[in-house]
């Protein structure tokens, strides 16, 4: 592996992908390759056989050395899961010189880090990242750089991403036996919009929906800061397991289903097609089903999903700051009509967010299927930089983050 | 009461027969009661307080006559129940089935009255025979559910209740017959809760009563004369719609009058409905003193209610409000041994069609 490749992995409940890359002369991230295989040994985003899921991220790595000829020894680990929870603390400076300067900003770093282990219950739970939310300087609110600034008395709000650590055990587990280093984590909500927001949206406000197949998170970015983010246990298999139950299908056929005439939502163009459904047993006679009833199911299943986020996030206060609208990422993002779904619910505009962040994605892999895979890349690219380039604060805050 | 809005009963007309039926009770009770009418419809409101519900998804021109549509409609307004329901503690709702907003709407807004701690009774007409079976299939389909949702559902199937009046009718006049006939029996409930004589029978006890949950029978009789009591009675025990195979935990029992009550009359109805519901059933009695109305009339109303407790499928959250939990281990299909994603005390691995009761021809 050269000494400037990085990796990331993300083993989700449905795929575990792999993906390699630089940063490029223009400061983007240049992906290099993506290995993935399906997932196994893994249900609700959480492992369930160490064995399955360490096949299958020694054949990823394989893959990445047959295919691109790298050799893969350490990775950015993705995190999800409905085991993620948040905590928001603030600490308060007084600083030592007039103006402020990056050891201020480092000591308010240490200090949020030392407060956010002293409030959660670190026995059963770890910190993944602390995220700056802003500053106050003196009577001053909402300062997002306080470096140059004067002042005595610096606060710093932070958003602390904490998970479960039996949860990240297990998955260590099956990784080390694959015999692949993980010493970075990073949340996947904040991942994918890394990589599917533009600055803009970044800026101004908006909110990114992951639809994964264990679970959905949700992240609001506004004024180029996350503010709060989320994870509901419910993904794509709750979809493909209501229209197994719902038709009598194998768990298979109803992927099948939903991937190839599955809809959000049941409109006029629902309409009395029957869709052929081979029975996959010889001997036995297949079946047709109502497409208007698998929209049926789907939308349930769907609308029921796209409100649970809408109360959590009208909770927390941001409904009203996302002027740049919602953008969907995951594997569940490319069903038919979930954006008008999720714009009727919201009563905001809705996009399906792609990698826009990165240079030389292969076309098969800029789906939002992948957003995730790359914003982990990205963080890593930046992580090496500051090891490589950073001061002082960024030294601290890699640390942390 | 001379501000309803004070009032902790709200009666709750819900789709379009619902609306027609609370506005023929407002009217029979002079207005002042506490009421608020809702439809998908636009068209259908009429000198009632009237909020459409599902304006954005539907265009106030109504559900189409499909469940699932009026429900994600409802969704999307319950919001603005929250400042109409200040201090409500019991909701009455009538409502007719078979159509898309009678089922679909009630069953949205019993789950929102369960989540904020107000007790439903529920009046739902069964469509009549002669309407199809489509709207017949739409009823059965509901029902279930919104008995798991409602506190205490009282069913009315229209061929029943008409039938009991012994007319007959041609088909606009045996509709309009039964929502006359279910306005004026939730109207002589309300006088009795509203009203009430020198035996009391209020909304907070009606409250006590249906909160343990179940089904009830629910009819009314009038007679005049000396024999009045007896007449009352005896229609009463031969009513179909009072007809159970379950026993009764308890029954409410509205005697209202004119100045004429005798006490010998209040003892023979008692002594009658203790007889016919059996001596274990709580019984509830209150009187209704109203000379200008019952000058020379009996009338008696019935709520028996049977079952509840053990029979719903709810469930208490910490902040002691209750939700629905449907579904059984069965219906997890890939998730049957997996740790339940709970939600407010929801398995969220349940099919949501089948926590919904969403119907479908596969």
């Amino acid at each position: 592996m050269s000494s400037n490749i990085v990796a990331a992995i993300e083993i989700g409940t449905s795929r575990t992908v792999l993906a390699m890359g630089e940063t490029g002369e223009d400061g983007k991230v240049n992906i290099i390759g993506i290995s993935d295989s399906p997932s196994s040994g893994v249900r609700k985003s959480q492992i369930t056989d160490v064995g399955q899921t360490a096949a299958v991220v020694k054949s990823v790595l394989k893959k990445a050395a047959d295919d691109y000829g790298i050799s893969i020894t350490d990775a950015v680990m993705v995190v999800s899961g409905p085991h993620i929870e948040t905590h928001s603390t603030c600490g308060t400076w007084n600083t030592t010189s007039k103006a402020i300067t990056d050891n201020d900003l480092a000591e308010l770093w240490c200090n949020a880090q030392n407060r956010v282990q002293s409030e959660l219950d670190c026995t059963s739970r770890e910190i993944l990242q602390i995220n700056d939310l802003d500053y106050s300087v003196d009577d001053r609110d909402g300062i997002r750089n306080p470096r140059g600034m004067f002042g005595h008395t610096l606060q710093h709000n932070v958003l602390a991403i904490h998970c479960s650590k039996a949860c990240i055990e297990s998955t260590n587990n099956a990784i080390a036996s694959a015999k692949l280093e993980t010493s970075r984590r990073i949340f996947s909500g904040y991942c994918a919009a890394l990589s599917a927001l533009t600055n803009e949206e970044r800026e101004e406000g908006a909110l990114v929906i992951e639809f994964g197949g264990g679970s959905t998170s949700y992240t609001v970015f506004e004024g180029g800061a996350l503010r709060t983010t989320g994870v509901v246990g419910v993904g794509g298999d709750h979809v493909s397991n209501d229209i197994a139950v719902a038709f009598q299908t194998t768990f298979k056929q109803a992927e099948s289903l939903k991937i190839a005439h599955g809809a959000a939502v049941v409109s006029s163009a629902s309409g009395d097609k029957r869709i052929e459904l081979p029975s996959g047993v010889p001997g036995y006679e297949g079946k047709t089903i109502s497409e208007r009833a698998l929209h049926t199911i789907i939308n349930a299943r769907m609308e029921e999903l796209v409100r649970l986020i809408l109360e959590t996030v009208e909770a927390s206060g941001y409904l009203h700051r996302l002027p740049r609208g919602i953008v969907i990422t995951g594997g569940g993002a490319s069903l038919t009509a979930l954006p008008q779904l999720c714009s009727r619910i919201f009563g905001l505009n809705t996009r399906v967010g792609r990698p826009v962040n990165v240079n030389g994605i292969e076309e098969r892999y800029n789906s939002p299927a992948y957003a995730t895979i790359t914003g982990a890349l990205m963080y890593a690219c930046k992580q090496e930089n500051n090891h490589t380039t950073g001061g002082i604060l960024d030294f601290i805050k890699r640390i942390f983050k | 009461m001379s501000d309803p809005t004070a009032s902790s009963l709200i009666l709750l007309g819900i789709g379009g027969a619902g609306c027609r039926i609370a506005a023929g009770i407002s009217r029979a009770y002079g207005g002042n009661l506490r009421l608020l009418t809702l439809d998908t419809d636009a068209s259908g409101a009429s000198g009632v307080p009237f909020t459409l519900i599902g304006g954005n998804l539907l265009a106030g021109r109504g559900s189409g006559g499909s469940v699932p549509n009026a429900r994600n409609a409802a969704k999307d307004d319950l919001g603005q129940l929250e400042q109409k329901l200040q201090g409500v503690k019991t909701a009455v709702i009538v409502t007719c089935l078979g159509g898309g907003t009678g089922g679909g709407v009630t069953l949205e807004v019993l789950q929102y009255l369960r989540q904020n701690g107000i007790t439903s009774l529920v009046f739902a007409t069964e469509p009549f025979g002669f309407e199809g079976e489509a709207r017949s299939a739409c009823a059965r389909s509901v029902k279930g559910i919104l008995e798991d949702n409602a506190d205490v559902t009282v069913f009315l199937p229209l061929d029943t209740l008409v039938a009991t009046s012994g007319t007959t009718d041609n088909m606009p006049e045996s509709l309009q017959r039964g929502v006359d006939m279910v306005s004026t029996g939730v109207t002589l409930l309300w006088r009795l809760l509203e009203k009430p004589g020198f035996i009391r029978l209020d909304a907070e006890r009606l409250r006590h009563l249906i909160e343990d949950g179940g089904n009830a029978g629910f009819a009314t009789a009038t007679a005049t004369g000396p024999d009045r009591a007896a007449i009352v009675t005896g229609a009463l025990k031969d009513s179909p719609l009072l007809r159970s195979s379950v026993q009764n935990r308890a029954v409410l029992v509205g005697v209202l009058a004119g100045d004429d009550l005798k006490l010998s009359e209040i003892g023979k109805i008692s002594e009658s409905v203790s007889f016919t519901f059996g001596a274990e059933a709580r019984m509830e009695l209150g009187t209704v003193n109203d000379e200008a109305t019952f000058s020379g009339r009996l009338t008696v109303v019935i709520l028996a209610i049977r079952g509840g407790k053990k029979s719903k499928a709810a469930s208490k959250t910490a902040s002691g409000k209750s939700r629905a939990s449907l579904g059984t281990p069965s219906d997890r299909g890939r998730f049957n041994r997996a740790e339940p994603t709970l939600r407010n005390g929801v398995d969220l691995d349940i099919p949501t069609y089948l926590r919904q009761a969403i119907t479908f021809d596969r």
